[in-house]
């Protein structure tokens, strides 16, 4: 009972810490501005560097869904409904996949690169020489992510969706512009906003959550590692409990 | 002018330097010894501001730098030069980039001057053609010498040195003892530096500050330091190994008696 105790108490000191390191770096958005070089290569890393990867996952993701979803609604005799998988991959898996790839590749990339600027004394020396590292480091990297991850949301919903529309072709032999009719006659603007500012949320949560491991690594090369490693973990835990309340704040507007 | 008073300071219930009191005079080389563990990079942290004391003050020039705020701070960080013990330089910049930061983050100047302070910075610590080099391709004694000149890109009245020659070869750390004296000709700054090397020590102090388990034992001239009477001193500058208390002696092995 007392160890469990220990980790709520854990969790709470460690979400407190993050949400105060969020509160900081918003406080220095003004400095990113005037430094907008780092911002502009935060936006290359994050978006140009992950389209590849967040393409293909968002055409299988499409794939698969209209594969198992066709299935099912064969089996009914309902085939021509699915159109309406589009709208699973719009409200949630565009949005939490694509966040899923993006902790794994740019929120532990942050922790395995501030973790290594922190043993190195990197973190101190930007310090000593009067520059907030808050600023300097997480700053532009939450302002990145918090754009480009909507927009790789959009890409990747696209994919999925003409992906769908092929494999709804191909396997339940219901053409692309009946996919997309039923699609687009259930699917709102209010949908789609929710959608984007989910994926904004996310967004910060991965970066923030990569920063904060990275500024708390201690012991040399092992401890770089297991500070990538809880980056993940953490920002997947975070983006599953996240995905839910966002989820209920933004149906009861 | 740098004031240290009642200096305590620690990291969670481990007291690390338990009322230290410290002055060092403005334009002095002052060199803080001790054996490793013993508080005197600790103490240096608290001096530039990285850490906050449990209690006591850290005055420079009349200005208590535990109580800063942040623009403060910055405000300070432009008056100081720090050379870590790593060389503290950005890995992912080269070194024309890292002596260029300084100059970039504080002042309004042209390129065009940023990159003749650089060429300048770096020659003054006798490195020329390197910057277009990443940190990652110099040697340790390279590194530690850029290291320096980003230091003194923006010209500080006080610079501190963590270890600047501990891990470097004696030729080469003859070498930074000589560039530190050179620089403290030219600049008249006040400089702190964390050594272990006697030696190096003695060359380079205006006056010794030693420390032993978190406290102040003995300040001086190097000469008063060398006639010093307290037992402490005498086995730091002699390289005497601790005295054995009552375990199984290293000698004792050597000589077979502990298998015996």
């Amino acid at each position: 009972m007392s160890e469990l105790l220990d980790s709520a108490a854990r969790v709470c000191s460690v979400t407190y810490d993050v949400a105060e390191l969020t509160v900081r770096s918003i406080r220095h958005l003004d400095e990113t501005i005037r430094r907008h070089t780092l911002l502009f290569k935060q936006f290359y890393e994050v978006g140009n560097r992950s389209l590849w990867v967040v393409t293909v996952f968002g055409a299988f993701i499409g794939l698969i869904l209209v594969l198992y979803g066709g299935d099912q609604l064969r089996r009914f005799g309902q085939e021509r409904y699915i159109g309406l998988t589009g709208l699973a991959i719009i409200w949630e898996f565009g949005p939490v996949f694509t966040a899923f790839i993006l902790a794994g590749r740019v929120g532990s990339a942050y922790a395995a690169e501030i973790g290594t600027m922190k043993v190195y004394d990197e973190i101190d020396a930007l310090r000593v020489m009067g520059v907030s590292p808050e600023a300097y480091l997480v700053t532009p990297r939450l302002v990145a992510c918090v754009v480009m991850t909507p927009a790789l949301v959009v890409i990747a919903d696209l994919c999925a969706l003409v992906a769908g529309s092929f494999m709804a072709w191909v396997f339940v032999r219901v053409a692309p512009n009946q996919f997309f009719q039923v699609l687009f006659q259930h699917l709102t603007t209010q949908h789609m906003t929710r959608s984007l500012v989910k994926s904004a949320f996310f967004g910060g949560i991965i970066a923030v959550t990569g920063c904060y491991h990275g500024f708390t690594t201690t012991g040399g090369a092992e401890g770089v590692g297991r500070s990538t490693t809880q980056s993940v973990v953490h920002s997947l835990l975070a983006i599953g409990v996240a995905d839910y309340f966002i989820g209920r704040l933004l149906l009861a507007l | 002018m740098i004031k240290v008073s009642d200096l305590v300071a620690g990291y969670g219930d481990n007291i690390v330097l338990d009322g230290v009191n410290l002055d060092v005079e403005s334009h002095e080389i002052l060199v803080i010894m001790g054996q490793s563990g013993c508080g005197k990079s600790t103490l240096l942290r608290h001096i530039i501001g990285l850490n906050r004391p449990i209690s006591g003050t850290v005055e420079i020039d009349g200005t208590d730098i535990t109580r800063m705020d942040e623009a403060g701070y910055r405000a300070f960080c432009r008056s100081m030069g720090v050379l870590f013990q790593t060389g503290g330089l950005f890995n992912s910049m080269t070194v024309g980039d890292n002596v260029a930061f300084p100059l970039r983050e504080h002042t309004r100047l042209a390129e065009p001057v940023i990159e003749i302070v650089v060429r300048l910075k770096l020659d003054q610590v006798g490195l020329r053609g390197v910057e277009k080099q990443m940190p990652s391709e110099l040697s340790g004694g390279m590194r530690k010498r850029a290291g320096l000149a980003r230091a003194l890109a923006l010209d500080p009245q006080t610079l501190f040195l963590d270890e600047p020659t501990t891990g470097l070869d004696p030729i080469i750390a003859a070498g930074i003892d000589e560039l530190i004296l050179r620089l403290h000709r030219q600049y008249g700054a006040t400089m702190v530096v964390v050594a272990h090397d006697r030696a190096s020590c003695m060359r380079i102090a205006d006056r010794i500050a030693i420390f032993r388990d978190s406290a102040l034992v003995e300040v001086g001239t190097p000469d008063e330091i060398q006639s010093s009477d307290n037992e402490y001193v005498k086995q730091l500058l002699e390289r005497r190994p601790p005295e054995e208390d009552g375990g199984t002696s290293t000698s004792s092995y050597v000589s077979g008696e502990a298998t015996a």
